[in-house]
């Protein structure tokens, strides 16, 4: 068994074969492999590393501690929530657990559009399934399907859409209905379950409360990074510096584009933070007779994508997903405030919400502010911004269809429909960002992967086009959005760079 | 080389100051004063707000006082990272002295208000308000939905069971 790291102390300096900054499903694959290949690595991460008695289930204590900036962060015009998660583990700590490989559209169009042909489908299979053996990928069983999924499930199958039962990494799974508060029975077989204990076993070390203010490089060569050591409180108690032959970047969208930005690395075209995307979504709620209780059972086990076509072009990319969350997140979202919400939220275990996730095309930037902060500057465009009305009117039918009595649209002016019929003549140009509440749960891109160097950060192999001995494995390296959960592609997406990252190191 | 102001220009100039500081006082002064890691005229607008947007729909439901969400709020933006802590404080302070103007309620700063009026103008950002200023009452909005519905005597008037764990911190 090993033993948690100590934190160094101030002015001490580290050495190690390979650094990994950042682990969340990217960086801790990478260090898992490289550990297991017998290197020296080291792995940091900013937030805290949780003990299983830390997940209390609770919203308004599980949200601060999960999520970065406490669930704060949103798009630079506050159009766009955007959540994710900080912490060993990163956003596999929070996510639903679901499990999707990259879609073959989207790695063919990369491998046409982008040089990545070494990425195809096909390329890929043996590691896409390597991954979901290690992480004990598998198909949801039909009993385990909870009301709110139920509801998604029965509107699917009366419209004649596409959609069905999904694949998750859980095992042990108490159904209890909390995985987005992270899992209290330690169900998930995620970055902290699986890969920072195998890496561990193998050698490696685990430094969490470690933020990195910059990565170290000299003559294009990355060597290392300074890092601040930060108490429970987040005050800085101690700064190091590490001395690596290979650094590998896991910081997720944000995390690593803000970072390279900081570190002032070469960037002649100016791509670093280039080309982020969010998968914003919008919700529908419907009320049905009987209690649906979506609190409770497993979350997001089916889904429908009748309305989602991977292909370049295509004027179908929404996906829809059946989605819940607890008071606090349920209070958030719904409109108004005052009796009128408070009436709204007696509804609660009579509700089911579906949420149309949009496969985006919207250019957006990370962008490292001077004064520390980090933008994300995302102004959806109008073909995405048509999607979301697309979206939400499939979902209004999908609701109806399960037998929902009325059907809400959240928004600045909500909207509440007694039966399908009335879906009909509506205008739903009304759905756009700040008229009603938009969330995104899969920042991608920012440090694009492709053969072109004038736009990308990395090449093929995920090392950085003008730093040598810079790799990154995570899902900013995604040239495009994907169009679904992205965990299995980032660890896929990692599971090869470490590949080239080990090769490197020796 | 000496300067000589004349005795009336600043007599005149005396009365205009006193008159820019009895005016400020009445916009920006007369907040009871509190303890802890806001400002009083923070803590006043964020009470307020909290009553508002936390109003109840029927007398069986707590509180937000009862459930402790006043402390709650305090403690939390007092915790909320520097840059965060400054764009809300912005919003209050917009909240309080030109909201109701904008919304075209009154000309007295929010909190001066009675709850009918109080609300119009919540109603005018949530609303009808240019879209930044929208977005920013929503995220204001979840900060006391979260002081609010953390109590877990709030849940059952939701018939929500909450935490299955328990004695964990």
């Amino acid at each position: 068994m090993s033993v948690p790291m100590q934190r160094p102390a101030d002015g001490a300096r580290l050495t190690c074969d390979v650094l990994v900054i950042g682990l969340g499903a990217g960086g801790g694959m990478v260090l898992r492999d490289c550990a297991r290949a017998g290197l020296q690595v080291l792995g940091l991460e900013q937030g805290p590393r949780l003990s299983r008695e830390q997940y209390t289930q609770r919203e308004d204590q599980m949200i601060p501690r999960l999520f970065e900036a406490g669930g704060g962060t949103a798009t630079h015009d506050m159009a766009v929530r955007v959540l994710y998660g900080r912490g060993v583990g990163g956003s596999t700590l929070h996510n639903t657990n679901l499990c999707k490989r990259t879609p073959d559209a989207v790695l063919e169009h990369w491998g046409r559009e982008f040089g990545l042909s070494d990425w195809s489908p096909s390329r890929m299979a043996d590691d896409f399934a390597s991954v979901e053996r290690d992480l004990s990928v598998s198909l949801i069983a039909e009993s385990d399907v909870n009301g709110n999924n139920a509801a998604m499930a029965r509107g699917t199958r009366a419209l004649g859409w596409r959609g069905g039962l999904l694949s998750h990494n859980r095992v042990g799974c108490m159904k209890s209905g909390f995985c987005e508060l992270g899992c209290a029975y330690n169900a998930k077989q995620n970055t902290a379950k699986v890969l920072v204990p195998e890496a561990e076993a193998s050698g490696a070390q685990v430094l969490s409360g470690a933020r990195v203010t910059r990565v170290r490089h000299r003559a294009g060569r990355a060597h290392g990074a300074d890092v601040e050591c930060t108490d429970a409180a987040g005050r800085v108690v101690a700064r190091i510096v590490v001395e690596a032959r290979v650094v590998v970047l896991g910081g997720g969208a944000v995390g690593s584009s803000a970072l390279a930005q900081r570190s002032d690395l070469t960037d002649p075209y100016s791509q670093s933070g280039e080309g982020l995307r969010l998968h914003p979504g919008a919700l529908i709620a419907g009320i049905f007779d009987d209690p649906v209780d979506a609190h409770h059972g497993i979350p997001q086990s089916v889904d429908c994508t009748e309305w989602l076509d991977h292909t370049p072009g295509s004027n179908r990319r929404v996906w829809l997903i059946p989605v819940f969350a607890h008071p606090i997140g349920t209070a958030s979202t719904m409109s108004g405030f005052g009796a009128v919400h408070m009436r709204a939220m007696r509804s609660f275990r009579h509700m089911a919400v579906f949420c149309a996730m949009v496969h985006d095309e919207t250019w957006g930037q990370v962008k490292a502010m001077p004064d520390g902060r980090t933008q994300l500057r995302y102004a959806m465009n109008a073909a995405d911004t048509a999607q979301l009305g697309i979206g939400l009117k499939a979902a209004s039918h999908l609701m109806f269809a399960a037998g929902a009595r009325e059907v809400h649209a959240p928004g600045r002016a909500p909207k509440l429909w007694k039966n399908a019929g009335e879906i009909a003549g509506v205008d739903w140009a009304f759905a756009r960002p700040h008229a009603i509440p938009l969330s995104a749960v899969h920042p991608m891109g920012g440090m694009r992967m492709a053969a072109d160097k004038r736009r990308s950060v990395v090449n093929a192999q995920g090392e950085h086009h003008h730093v040598r001995g810079l790799f990154v494995a995570d899902g900013s390296v995604f040239p495009t959005s994907i169009g679904g959960p992205p965990q299995i592609s980032i660890y896929t997406f990692a599971h090869r760079i470490a590949r080239s990252v080990i090769a490197a190191a020796r | 080389m000496s300067f000589a102001l004349p005795r009336r220009r600043l007599l005149a100039a005396t009365f205009g100051v006193s008159l820019l500081a009895a005016s400020a006082q009445l916009r920006f002064g007369g907040y009871v004063a509190g303890e802890g890691p806001l400002a009083d005229w923070e803590r006043t607008v964020c009470m307020a707000l909290l009553a508002r947007i936390c109003a109840r729909d029927t007398a069986d439901a707590p509180s937000p006082e009862s459930v402790g969400a006043p402390a709650f709020v305090v403690e939390y933006v007092a915790q909320l990272p520097a840059p965060m802590r400054q764009e809300l404080r912005a919003f209050l302070l917009l909240i309080e002295h030109a909201a109701p103007v904008l919304a075209g309620v009154s000309r007295h700063r929010w909190t001066l208000l009675d709850a009918d009026a109080q609300d119009r103008v919540l109603l005018w950002l949530d609303a009808s308000a240019p879209d930044r200023l929208a977005s920013a009452f929503a995220a204001t909005k979840s900060l006391f939905f979260m002081a609010y519905y953390r109590a877990p005597a709030t849940w059952a008037q939701l018939g929500y069971d909450g935490p299955k764990v328990v004695g964990q911190q």
